[in-house]
């Protein structure tokens, strides 16, 4: 790919200081989001990717803080910038979609006030109500006039959903970020609400973030994925591959874990422990303790190098070409838990 | 929103009913009647006494007094001061509206300071800002009316003798005068109601501050100050109205000590007064002033609410 990317975070760090001590809660975190393309940014609750997503957009709530790295959008590093020139580039250069619809809007508002409001912060005053029901229009929503002139709370979740994306796209980003789009909706709306995302990004070029723990929604909708693990990227693919040949055993793990409609539920394997206790983190590898195939080489921390072609993964099982054996997985993993 | 309205004041009717039957009660309940303010406690013979007590219909039984009390005062009549001899009615139509303008101005002085005192003090959540407003009006709220009063009385007497004049004067004999001396009572209640203002808009500013729906706006570049002042406190607005009109209701109470204070001729002090010489038909009637004050806010804070939080208008 000769064009650079629309998105290129390099050694991003995210510190949250407590009175419990300091959490680093993206610790060296680097990708690339091209246009056009979709990156799914994989990982269980507290891995960091949520955080990860608000830093990008300089979002994250005190007490985190930024304390490194690169965040380049359109060829300008964000975190050079100062307060009113990020404001002018939220919105209209990145927009954002949040995990919850219903309480994403501003319930005192109508839907049409607030897509205003997401237009003239960009001075883009001209034509407006045309533009917010085309932009309606686009999303899905019929009779657009109507719908403007409602307010949050007389919508569905799906509904309100369709709004959040409308307002997002509305300034026409090249980059938009989705925080678990579908993970508060039912799920006969979920796929409904992918299906409008992946037609919008495509139809306009935009590259898309996108955060989930649902490999699912990975499949459906990625080119590339990211796996976080404690605040790091663990593994990074294309999606087929990814699926097809992991080479970190968390994303293994993962990967086993989804439920399958050809076995029984109770028989789904879990991953055994839990994530480590971000603010003692153990020496070494992060995913050690959880980790089947660990051994004494796992006491140092892996880096994340490549395994293959746009492959890369942090593990010291895989960083010579090997695969990972699966039957030691199947021997270890409790069934049925 | 018609029939909310209808059914509102209907609401409000019953309340009202309620209150005035409680009102007359506390006054049938408190032990002697105004036969013994108006004959004399000694020296009376028990005929005097009866005789006074028919000609003012307290020898019928306590509902027959309930209803007739009750048709006269809806008709504005609330009897004759057996004190000072004037009808009730002109002694509250005098004093009403000096206590309604003190609370009306100490309203609309500690909104317009209150107010945005808090917002500022919720966006600088802990801050410096934040402290220096929370710590001067903490100050301000713990000092009692009485202890501000009478030291801006002091203050305003010796060293500003020009800025505040100490005897009220009424708007129609003098305004300059009638502004000069409503300052000071108006200074001394606005302080604790002001705090209160302030608390209150910080709590609730905070609240919708870190709303999802404000990362939303943020996120999607709308200017940091419009979101405060108006995608988060729109918001938080309705709490803090129903405050301002709970408030209404303890300044009605505030009003008490500091007309006392300033020889206000308003409703509280005339009450005060009315307890003090067993006004029986005056201490009725300011109480009903009250409570119906009481009543008709809060049915106005109730009917403002739709229009501040589109989700409480029916479809």
């Amino acid at each position: 790919m000769s064009t650079p990317p629309v998105l290129r975070v390099r050694d991003l760090t995210t510190r949250f200081h407590t009175s419990h001590g300091t959490v680093t809660a993206v610790n060296g975190v680097s990708f690339d989001v091209a246009r056009g393309e979709t990156l799914g940014l994989v990982g269980e609750s507290g891995s960091g990717k949520s955080v990860t997503a608000m830093s990008v957009l300089r979002l994250v709530a005190k007490p985190g803080r930024i304390v490194g790295g690169r965040v380049e959008l359109n060829g300008t590093d964000l975190l050079t910038l100062n307060e009113e020139e990020m404001r002018q580039r939220r919105g209209s250069e990145c927009g954002m979609v949040f995990q919850n619809p219903m309480t994403a809007l501003n319930p005192a508002f109508s839907v049409g006030w607030q897509m205003r409001e997401a237009l003239t912060a960009h001075e883009r005053g001209n034509g407006t109500a045309g533009r917010i029901h085309a932009a309606l229009a686009d999303v899905g929503m019929p009779d657009p006039e109507r719908q403007a002139a409602s307010f949050p709370h007389q919508m569905s979740g799906g509904m309100r959903q369709r709004v959040v994306i409308a307002m997002g796209m509305i300034n026409e980003p090249q980059l938009l970020i989705a925080d678990e789009p579908t993970t508060a909706l039912d799920v006969t709306i979920q796929a409904q609400v992918l299906d409008l995302m992946k037609n919008l990004t495509r139809d306009h070029g935009t590259a898309l973030l996108l955060i989930t723990h649902n490999m699912g929604v990975v499949a459906k909708m990625c080119d590339r994925v990211a796996v976080m693990y404690a605040g790091e990227i663990v593994e990074e693919a294309p999606v087929d591959e990814l699926f097809g040949n992991s080479r970190h055993p968390y994303t293994r793990g993962l990967l086993r874990s989804i439920p399958r409609a050809d076995r029984p539920r109770q028989k789904t394997p879990t991953l055994p422990g839990s994530p480590p206790d971000m603010s003692r983190l153990p020496a070494g590898c992060r995913f050690r303790d959880r980790c089947v195939f660990a051994d004494d080489r796992c006491e140092n921390h892996p880096d994340l190098l490549a395994v293959g072609a746009r492959h890369k993964a942090r593990c010291w099982k895989t960083q010579n070409g090997e695969t990972l054996d699966e039957t030691a997985l199947s021997q270890e993993v409790p069934h049925g838990v | 929103m018609l029939k909310m309205i209808v059914m509102r004041l209907l609401g409000v009717a019953l309340v009202l009913l309620a209150v005035s039957a409680l009102v007359f009660a506390f006054g049938a309940l408190i032990p002697g009647d105004m036969t013994s303010v108006i004959v004399g406690q000694e020296g009376a013979t028990q005929e005097q006494f009866e005789a006074v007590r028919q000609r003012l219909g307290l020898d019928k039984p306590l509902p027959v007094q309930y209803v007739n009390w009750l048709a006269n005062a809806l008709q504005g009549d609330f009897g004759t001061s057996p004190i000072t001899g004037r009808s009730v009615a002109s002694d509250l139509v005098r004093q009403f509206p000096v206590s309604l303008e003190l609370a009306l101005l100490t309203l609309l002085v500690s909104t317009a300071i209150g107010l945005p005192a808090g917002i500022v003090a919720a966006v600088h959540a802990n801050r410096r800002l934040d402290v220096l407003i929370r710590v001067t009006l903490l100050f301000t709220f713990s000092v009692p009316i009485f202890v501000i009063g009478i030291l801006l009385l002091l203050v305003g007497s010796r060293w500003a003798p020009d800025l505040f004049h100490v005897s009220f004067t009424p708007w129609s004999e003098d305004p300059v005068m009638h502004v000069r001396s409503m300052a000071m009572p108006l200074l001394t209640i606005a302080f604790p109601i002001t705090a209160m203002t302030m608390q209150m808009t910080r709590a609730s500013m905070l609240e919708v501050l870190h709303a999802p729906y404000v990362v939303t706006a943020r996120a999607g570049g709308v200017r940091e100050k419009r979101i405060e002042y108006l995608h988060a406190l729109r918001n938080a607005l309705p709490p803090i109205v129903t405050f301002i009109g709970f408030q209404l209701g303890i300044l009605l109470g505030g009003l008490i000590v500091v007309e006392q204070i300033f020889s206000l001729p308003g409703l509280g002090r005339g009450m005060l007064e009315a307890i003090n010489t067993r006004d029986y038909p005056m201490v009725t009637a300011t109480t009903l002033v009250f409570a119906t004050a009481f009543v008709i806010i809060n049915a106005l804070v109730d009917l403002l609410y739709p229009l501040l939080d589109p989700r409480q208008r029916g479809r």
